[in-house]
Parts: C-alpha cells; structure tokens; sequence
C-alpha cells in the first residue's frame, strides 16, 4: 500500500525514538515533590479529587478539609523488614504532603473519601449557600 | 492513514502539570494490544530476601480480575487492566495523570523456581514472590557394563 510506505514505517519509528527520548528523559529526572498526582472532575453541585495512592493503607492516610483547600497527608512504607539487597528501585517511599485549593468553598461535613485498589476518591459538594442561583428574570 | 496504537490515543481535555510524579510509558516492544488505552510501565522494586526474589509493582486501581500473570519459559509478563476511575456526568477540569493499563516484562534466571511463584494484589500494589530453587543433589550415574 502507498500509504503504508508514506505513513506507516517512517512515522511509526518517529514516535518510538520519542517515546524513549520521554522514557530515558522522566528516568533520569523523576520529581518527587508532586505526589500524589491528582485529577479533578467538576460538576455544578461539587467537585470529585482522584488520586492514585498505591500501597498507601487507609490508616495511613488523612485528608483535611478547610474551606476551599484539601490537604493530603500520609506515608508510603519505606523499606520491607525482610528486604535484602535491591535489584531495583523505582516505587515512591516516605512521607508526603500535598496541599490544593479548589476553585469554590466546600462543605468539610459532606465529605465522601474511599481508598480502593490504590486509587482514592474524594467527593467534595458544595454548602447550599454557596451555589449558584438561577434568577428568574421577570417580564415588564 | 498510519495505524492507530495505544500510545497515540489523544491527550486529555484539561491540563497537565510537570511536576508530578509522572507514570511511565510502556516499553516500545511490548505487545500492543487491541484496547484503545494508554498502557505503563508499573514503577516496579525488585530485591532479594531469603527466600528468593521479591518484585513489587505500583498497579493502582487495578483488581485481581483484571491481572494477567504469564510465564512462558524464563519470560514472565505481568498485564494489569486498570478500568476508568473518572466519575460519571462530570467535567475534567484539571488532569496530572492519565489512567491507563499496566504491563512490564522479566526474564527470569535459571535459579529462580517459576512454577512456584506466588502473587498477590493489596491496595494497588502487585507482590510477586519467585523462590529460589533448591538446589539439585550430586547424582551419580551408574554405568552399566555393556555385554
């Protein structure tokens, strides 16, 4: 096929050469500081925080909520009591903290969190006062 | 129209921070597989302990159902399927990593038991224990005198 000759091989090898420029590139300079990393979904009653959190146990955890700041704290087991000499070493150990603002207030007593698989959600509404109003606009 | 692979899906709709602990694409040679998914390379720790080798993978919000373990030979294959965490009828507003699967590849030496492996799944993180194997007695072999 022409468009295999055109596209297919040439581009293909492209994209592989950038993908391992990103490999060795994220290797070579992995931040720590941003852990976790997180999503946030929006919708018009409340905003819902994922983050992945692998090996973090719920015990581990605490999550704080003060007005329209979310702080995550917690620690990610630092060594295996029956580790011995290691081969390799990539996974995230230690404590972290992470501190975000949301773009609204939020209510601290409405606050839904569940750890599953690794994966925490944070569902966060916001208080009655707060949201928005629709206003009916009266004819003359 | 160059073929479409998982590692070109498009990007997310929101924006993307640097900083953050970034996850890893998956290794070029891997298999491509026909879910139109991005796929990692787990964040893996591998040490010794006693009993032989102890391999751990950072495999978030994948479930036990979704793990395939396979060993072919000395080759072991580990494919998690992550399922999509986004809740539904909300708007990504703000996005610092992707959700995608995960697989990675190890060869294993001939030291290593294969077919005693053990593995388990607790709060997205893989264990996978490769023992030792025992070590084989001297045999002798008797020869017997031929007629």
């Amino acid at each position: 096929m022409i468009t295999n000759m055109l596209y297919g091989s040439p581009f293909r090898d492209m994209r592989l050469l950038q993908e391992e420029l990103n490999r060795l590139a994220q290797s070579a300079a992995a931040p720590r500081a941003g852990f976790p990393a997180i999503n946030v979904y929006a919708h018009q009653d409340g905003i819902v925080i994922t983050a992945e959190l692998p090996g973090v146990q719920q015990d581990n955890l605490e999550i704080t909520v003060h007005r329209d700041t979310v702080t995550l704290r917690g620690e990610r087991q630092d060594q295996p009591e029956d580790a011995g000499a290691y081969h390799r070493r990539e996974r995230g150990r230690g404590s972290f903290v992470r501190t975000f603002g949301l773009p609204f207030q939020v209510d601290p007593d409405k606050v839904d969190a569940q750890l599953r698989d690794g994966v925490l959600t944070l569902a966060l509404h916001r208080p009655e006062h707060d949201k928005p109003k629709r206003i009916r606009v009266s004819g003359a | 129209m160059p073929k479409k692979t998982h590692s070109a899906t498009e990007e997310g709709h929101a924006e993307q921070l640097d900083q953050a602990e970034q996850k890893m694409p998956a290794e070029p040679e891997g298999g491509e597989r026909t879910r139109s998914r991005r796929t990692f390379r787990p964040r893996v720790d591998i040490y010794e302990t006693e009993r032989g080798l102890m391999l751990l993978a950072d495999v978030p919000g994948a479930t036990p159902e979704g793990l395939t373990i396979t060993l072919d030979r000395r080759a072991l294959n580990v494919h998690a399927k992550v399922e999509d965490h986004a809740p539904e009828g909300y708007n990504p507003i703000y996005q610092e990593y992707q959700i995608g699967d995960f697989e990675c590849d190890f060869t294993l030496s001939g030291d290593f038991d294969a077919d005693k492996i053990e593995a388990s799944l607790t709060s997205g993180v893989l264990r996978l224990m490769v023992p030792r194997a025992e070590q084989v007695e001297a045999r002798t072999i008797k020869i017997t005198a031929g007629s």
